[in-house]
């Protein structure tokens, strides 16, 4: 019969780690997620959806970030989709700051 | 109702304990607040009343008697009007230019006239920036101080709204955890054990109160975060991100008004078929009229109505110059979109109002049954840990601002009516009572050894502040329980009957023991030190 | 506030809260744990017979929902969920003999 391993003792680093994605990483990432989707989402009839949707959304999105960030069993899986997700709408951001005229 | 595994049960038991705890005083303090925001309109009204109240802020011939005002204003100032009913029905019409402060910062500078809508005369003039003209808003500042207190908690924005942006994403989170890591709400929806230990009863009053209150918890919780993120952050960083920093555009494009530019000078807008117009249409009453250009051919009147009978959503109505009527649109955007539908929700999901009284009262309910749940889970929390010293101390102030914030907010009224009477900065009063308030009970509780005498001690006296106030309201304001039933000031009876009915339940609550507090032994009893 | 927006609401509420009653009255925890010189002679209603109250005390705001009757369903549900909370307080044994003890 197999015996079930023991769960790892407590681990400072992972558990700051893991505090860091929840607290302000996914705050970060969800605002980026809600500034950069008015970019790529459609605009509707009024040229408004794409700037009230994310906006009206965000708290609905930062919960979802922060559940999903505390309970994914795979810590660095975790971080990869927090930061696949603001840098992709970090750089959409970035590039129609650049590309709009002030 | 979900069946989790264990980790993450106790991961989300963790997340809904500490995020409550280390935010829940606050969070507790933006719900009591709210509670009493429901009835800001009716706040004022009893605050301020005028002699006799108007069966409307906007009768017949209103538009003439602002047409009339803007004449008494300077030109310069006619560039935009906005009027919306204040305290008591009086009309308040602000014209005003666009301006920027010293720092740059766009302000808006004017003049209010204040009319009176069964007179049709003006009773005030206030003149300065739209904050400084705030600020002398003496009628309206009572309820203003309450509405402030929850919405940015007296701090400056935008980091006032952030804060309680942030609280609402927590009070969210609380909603959402709760709901997860209750495994039988519908097994408990009726089981109240007061009967059995402390730490029982307290979990079951904190778990049923939030059982029943969570739809609308959640509903409170998103559309309030939205309200504080949207201005104080989302607008912003859109305009950032996709309108090279340009607000205005932002606004603008949201709003979704018609261009116009014909500053050829003409006669003053047609305020009055507008709004016999509107009311047609609606089958309600104005909310506000937004006038801009006023005096100019390209001038624009919107016109917001309050929601009709049965319905959530405000309708708005275009305008021109002569008052002709030019198109219904959407709160945003110049076509119906999913996003103006969406947008138009949060209102009425918030506030409550889309009902009149009816729907207030409920929402009052809701808010007091919010603060009840949040107050239980921090008792459950420290009540737990009270062995730890540094939680005992959480324990008392939780009593101390549980029983005592809505002492001090009553104390901010004993800080308003004086000044109404004799005169002073009816802001630093209200505030100052306000603060003595709050910070008397924090240190009642922190002084006394048992927490029941806190409570019996804080009940009693927010007991007789509520019992005493309608009797400090006739001295402060003139207006008698006679005047009022001759003047039908309704909002005056309602609210001093509510005040004196919620302190003789204070009293009754004083008689009843608070399982979560019973007597310790001397012993037991925590230290003030 | 109209009339008929507030007989609707009354009309939907009173069954609905009717039936929320009669839901906690025969609650089967709620009759299991009361103390014993407090002991109620009314049997539970069993899982089957709660699910179809619970459903029928539903059903006048699913009513409302189904015809675009939203501010009479927003009050209603207020009401009932107010009403709920507070039926659940009226139905709970007072705090006497309450021990100190810690769980």
């Amino acid at each position: 019969m197999t015996q079930t391993a023991a769960p790892p003792p407590p681990n400072r680093a992972r558990a700051w780690s893991r505090g860091v994605l929840m607290g302000p990483v996914s705050f970060i990432a969800a605002a980026l997620v809600m500034v950069g989707s008015a970019l790529w989402l459609p605009k509707g009839p009024a040229g408004i959806d794409n700037l009230v949707w994310p906006i009206v959304l965000f708290p609905l999105l930062w919960t979802a970030m922060f559940l999903y960030s505390c309970l994914d069993v795979r810590l660095g899986r975790a971080w990869l989709v927090a930061l696949g997700l603001a840098l992709s709408h970090g750089a959409l951001i970035a590039n129609s700051m650049m590309s709009t005229p002030a | 109702m979900i069946r989790l595994p264990q980790r993450e049960t106790r991961t989300l038991l963790a997340v809904h304990g500490w995020s409550a705890v280390l935010l829940g005083l606050l969070l507790y303090a933006v719900i009591v607040t709210g509670v009493a925001s429901v009835f800001t309109d009716e706040i004022a009204d009893w605050s301020s009343p005028l002699p006799s109240q108007a069966d409307t802020a906007w009768p017949q011939g209103i538009g003439s008697a602002i047409q009339h005002a803007a004449q008494t204003v300077d030109p310069q100032f006619h560039e935009d009007m906005i009027a919306f009913r204040q305290a008591g029905g009086r009309m308040q019409a602000f014209f005003h230019k666009h301006d920027t402060d010293p720092a740059g910062k766009p302000i808006e500078r004017g003049v209010v006239t204040v009319i009176d809508p069964q007179s049709r005369q003006i009773i005030e003039r206030r003149e300065g920036t739209d904050e400084e003209i705030g600020e002398m808003n003496l009628p309206n500042a009572l309820a203003h101080f309450i509405v402030d207190l929850h919405v940015r908690l007296h701090l400056p924005n935008p980091w006032g709204l952030l804060l309680t942006g942030i609280l609402g994403l927590a009070m969210m989170l609380a909603a959402v955890t709760g709901f997860v890591i209750h495994r039988h709400l519908f097994k408990e929806l009726f089981t109240l054990r007061r009967h059995k230990d402390r730490m029982l009863s307290t979990r079951d009053a904190h778990v049923i109160a939030g059982t029943w209150n969570l739809p609308f918890a959640f509903i409170l919780a998103f559309t309030g975060s939205f309200f504080s993120f949207a201005s104080s952050f989302g607008i912003p960083a859109m305009a950032m991100a996709a309108f090279g920093g340009d607000r205005d555009k932002v606004i603008e494009v949201l709003i979704g008004n018609p261009a116009a530019n014909d500053p050829t000078p003409a006669p003053p807008p047609a305020l009055d078929r507008a709004l016999d117009d509107a009311r047609q249409r609606a089958g309600s009453d104005p909310w506000y009229i937004l006038s801009e250009h006023w005096g100019r051919a390209d001038a624009l009147q919107t016109v917001v109505m309050l929601p009709a009978s049965g319905t959530l959503r405000n309708r708005t109505f275009l305008y021109d110059a002569a008052g002709r009527f030019m198109q219904e649109k959407p709160l945003l955007g110049s076509v119906p979109s999913s996003g103006a539908a969406v947008y138009s929700l949060m209102g009425p999901l918030h506030f409550g109002n889309f009902a009149g009284v009816l729907s207030k009262a409920a929402w009052f309910a809701l808010g007091f049954a919010g603060a009840y749940v949040t107050f239980t889970g921090l008792l459950l929390w420290t009540t737990r840990r009270e062995d730890q010293p540094a939680w005992r101390y959480l324990g008392r102030s939780v009593t101390g601002l549980g029983y005592g914030l809505p002492l001090a907010l009553i104390m901010a009224a004993y800080g308003y009516f004086p000044v109404v009477r004799l005169g002073g900065d009816v802001h630093v009063m209200m505030m100052t009572a306000f603060l003595a308030g709050l910070l008397g009970a924090l240190l009642l509780a922190n002084l006394l050894r048992q927490l029941a005498d806190s409570r019996r001690i804080l009940l009693s006296l927010t007991a007789l502040a509520l019992i005493g106030l309608p009797w400090l309201r006739w001295i402060g304001t003139g207006v008698s329980w006679i005047d009022a039933a001759h003047g039908g000031l309704n909002a005056v009876f309602a609210i001093d009957l509510g005040l004196s009915i919620a302190g003789l339940l204070c009293l009754r609550a004083v008689r009843r023991p608070s399982p979560a507090m019973k007597r310790l032994p001397s012993a037991q009893a925590s230290p003030a030190t | 506030m109209s009339l008929s927006l507030l007989l609707l609401v009354v009309l939907g509420a009173v069954p609905s809260l009717v039936l929320l009653l009669m839901l906690g009255s025969r609650d089967p925890k709620r009759l299991r744990n009361l103390p014993r010189n407090a002991r109620e002679s009314v049997t539970p209603w069993p899982p089957a017979r709660r699910r179809l109250i619970g459903a029928l005390a539903a059903l006048p705001g699913l009513l409302m929902m189904l015809n675009g009757e939203w501010a009479a369903f927003l009050i209603w549900l207020g009401l009932c969920l107010c009403g709920g909370w507070l039926w659940v307080h009226r139905l709970a044994p007072p705090a006497i003999g309450a021990t100190m003890s810690r769980d």
